[in-house]
């Protein structure tokens, strides 16, 4: 699967722009950040094909996953 | 009252003469301090339809209750004046070291009216005040004339002064603090037409405060939360623009080439992988920071200072580069060069100009240009093309002195600009109420489409501040929110800015929302003033202080009719990109005015009902015969 990642939480995936992991299973978010290696409190949005999800949501190999963190500025 | 001076300075630069006047507890109870005082004795000073740039417009400077109490980004002071540029309510917030010196004068706010016959500087300590002929810095940049005040009077001073855009009554100047800007609205050309140059501010008194042991518990709390926040070593690594790539891949709503687009496209559609673009904080902050540059008690400082060493634009120094500017003087102008950013912004910073509403009207010019609607004769050679930096930096140099056609054309902002050269240019001048949008394209941004649609000082993103909300779907009370529709985006806008309104009455950065909520505030408001007072009751003000700045824009004759959008967010849709086909729809915006003005309690040309008056405690200053209702 396709995971985007923005800002800060490049850092954690070697400051690439997107991963490609393997999940075999259908997997929760919150265990794609384990696998990923992505501390989870610093995801803000977790968009799965373009549409907010919760943390708890269960996701397949095939989607595409967008984490983006916290926004202050502006 | 504990925490506040019970006193405020009058100064009348037509008479030089100075008073101290006292206030009583109930005006503190009401309105508090920092943008609550400052709307309160604006609106008291000035009667409706004066001239903003005459003798009779007031400016109001108050720093918010939690300055130079120790509370982390308690850092804001509020500055409000009748604006030029738009015409009615106009407000500055700043992270102003200035404001901290006046916590400590013996005054809670200075209130300035008259005119000068002559250049002045203010010089005030603790209460007492001293006009100081200001002839020798007349046409010296805003930096420089606070260094040289600085050097002449001693560094323990701090300071604020106008360049030369604000000389030459620019309707889009602002004021610079120590390279913190009270940018938006025109105070600048306020400061001009009354011969204020400068002031320079020292105050020693101690803050009495009701409970300093609490208090110092709460800011360790504080601290200690703020550190420990996610978002804080973005903020202090990459600043306010730390969102920008997101922007434009994932929302497609960075407003770029004058919103003819609505993602940086000529940037984006060329990148290979791992490349970024060359405004994006990720690529240039490493690389040009020099220092963080706090605004005062700040522990998570998305201020920094940029540095140029080689190249053309070598020597650059800058306060920057914020998110907005890498809208208004990079995207909109079709500029990813950060080196000409920066040095656009330190032109900005110096000349005095509001960096937002600069760079959307250079943006203006270079379509009217490339469409053939400006004189090329009288450009002096100037290829004012997009993408060409050179030239905007040469048209900014114009605009300050006001030389020159197109110096002449653009020194007051897009409205004056496209009045002034007709041919349908309104079309594509992107002002609300006069004030340029700032870098969030609300075509694929509803609420925030509304937000800017209704704020009191025109299109500002600070009043409701809902682009996060509207952007991530969710933030503190707000669940669910979708950024295409334009249902119950009335109900969002209306607490959300009495909200914001609450962050400028305390002072607390914007930028520390996240952290503070509403939760945070009541119980540092009573550590400071020994009130006892709860979220509702912070709420509460916040509303009588918007109401009260409706209020104004009422008296002036700004009702709904003004509250519109640019000709482009209504026809034009974004061409291309994740928010591709998005606008918002003439029918959309006022389905969003009508519930709006609903939550708001306000009749349906937009006027607060008598009965929402009443209830906010405003009858008293506000005359009751141009309220709505009964
Ligand atoms: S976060 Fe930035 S704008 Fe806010 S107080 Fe700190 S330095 Fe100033």
């Amino acid at each position: 699967m396709k995971i985007k990642v923005y800002g800060i939480l490049k850092r954690y995936v070697g400051d690439r722009d997107y991963i490609k992991i393997d999940i075999p299973e259908p997997t929760t978010v919150a265990d794609l950040f384990s696998k990923a290696g992505i501390p989870g409190k610093y995801v803000f949005i977790v968009e799965k094909n373009g549409k907010a999800i919760t943390k708890d949501i269960t996701v397949n190999n095939d989607d595409e996953i967008s984490l983006i963190p916290f926004i202050s500025g502006g | 009252m504990k925490g506040v001076w019970n006193k405020v300075l009058k100064i009348d630069l037509s008479t030089k003469k100075a008073e101290i006047v006292p206030v009583n507890d109930d005006v503190y109870k009401k309105y508090n301090m920092g943008l609550g005082i400052a709307t309160y004795f604006l609106y008291k000073e000035t009667e409706g339809k004066i001239d903003p740039l005459g003798p009779d417009n007031v400016v109001v400077f108050s720093p918010g209750l939690f300055v130079g109490t120790g509370v982390p980004t308690g850092s804001k002071s509020a500055m409000t004046f009748k604006s030029p540029l738009t015409g009615g309510f106009g407000r500055a917030m700043v992270g102003a070291y200035l404001g901290v010196e006046m916590r400590k004068s013996g005054v809670d706010a200075i209130i300035i009216k008259g005119k000068s016959d002559k250049p002045v500087t203010l010089k005030i300590d603790n209460e007492h005040v001293e006009f100081i002929d200001a002839e020798e810095y007349r046409g010296l940049d805003s930096i420089l004339t606070q260094e040289k005040l600085r050097e002449k009077y001693g560094k323990t001073y701090r300071t604020c002064a106008i360049g030369q855009s604000g000389e030459n009554l620019s309707k889009i100047s602002g004021i610079d603090f120590e390279e913190r800007q009270a940018a938006r609205a025109g105070g600048g050309a306020v400061f001009g037409s009354k011969n204020l140059k400068a002031i320079i501010m020292k105050g020693d008194k101690k803050i009495d405060f009701a409970n300093p042991e609490k208090l110092k518990e709460l800011n360790k709390k504080w601290v200690n939360i703020i550190k420990e926040h996610p978002a804080t070593k973005a903020d202090m690594d990459y600043g306010s623009g730390e969102f920008y790539e997101w922007m434009n891949k994932e929302r497609g709503t960075f407003p770029s080439r004058n919103w003819q687009w609505g993602y940086f496209q000529s940037v984006y559609d060329n990148l290979k992988e791992g490349e970024k673009s060359h405004i994006d904080p990720y690529y240039w902050s490493p690389k040009y920071t020099v220092r963080h540059h706090p605004c005062p008690t700040c522990t998570k400082p998305c201020g920094r200072i940029i540095e140029v060493k080689e190249g053309k634009y070598a020597g650059t120094k800058v306060d920057g580069i914020e998110y907005e500017v890498l809208y208004s003087l990079g995207g909109v102008l079709e500029i990813d060069d950060v080196e000409a950013v920066a040095k656009m912004n330190e032109i900005c910073d110096r000349e005095g100009f509001d960096a937002i509403s600069a760079g959307v009207t250079i943006a203006w010019a270079m379509e009217a240009y490339e469409k053939g609607l400006l004189d090329k004769d009288k450009m002096e050679g100037i290829e004012l093309t997009f993408g060409n930096a050179d030239a905007a930096i040469e048209v900014l140099k114009k605009m300050a002195k006001r030389e020159g056609y197109i110096g002449k054309l653009l020194a007051d902002g897009t409205k004056a600009a496209a009045e002034k050269l007709g041919k349908n240019s309104d079309q594509f001048a992107i002002n609300i109420k006069g004030l340029e949008l700032p870098g969030y394209d609300v075509r694929g941004i509803k609420g925030m489409a509304l937000a800017l649609a209704v704020s009191v000082r025109g299109a500002c993103h600070l009043t409701a501040g809902v682009y996060g909300i509207e952007l991530g779907g969710s933030w503190w009370k707000y669940k669910g929110i979708d950024r295409l529709s334009s249902d119950w985006k009335g109900f969002e806008v209306k607490a959300a800015e009495d909200l914001a309104t609450t962050y400028d009455i305390f002072g607390l950065c914007k930028f520390s929302r996240h952290m503070y909520f509403l939760e945070g505030m009541p119980e540092l408001n009573n550590a400071i003033t020994g009130n006892d007072i709860i979220d509702a009751d912070v709420m509460t003000i916040g509303e009588r202080v918007y109401n009260l700045q409706k209020m104004f824009n009422i008296r002036e004759g700004i009702d709904r009719k003004y509250d519109t959008l640019p000709y482009r967010v209504t026809h034009n849709p974004i061409p291309k990109g994740v928010s591709k086909g998005a606008y918002v729809s003439e029918e959309e915006l006022q389905h969003m005015l009508d519930e709006y003005y609903m939550a708001r309690g306000w009749s349906k040309d937009s006027t607060p009902t008598a009965i929402k008056l009443a209830s906010l405690d405003l009858l008293d200053v506000v005359d009751e015969s141009i309220a709505a209702g009964i």
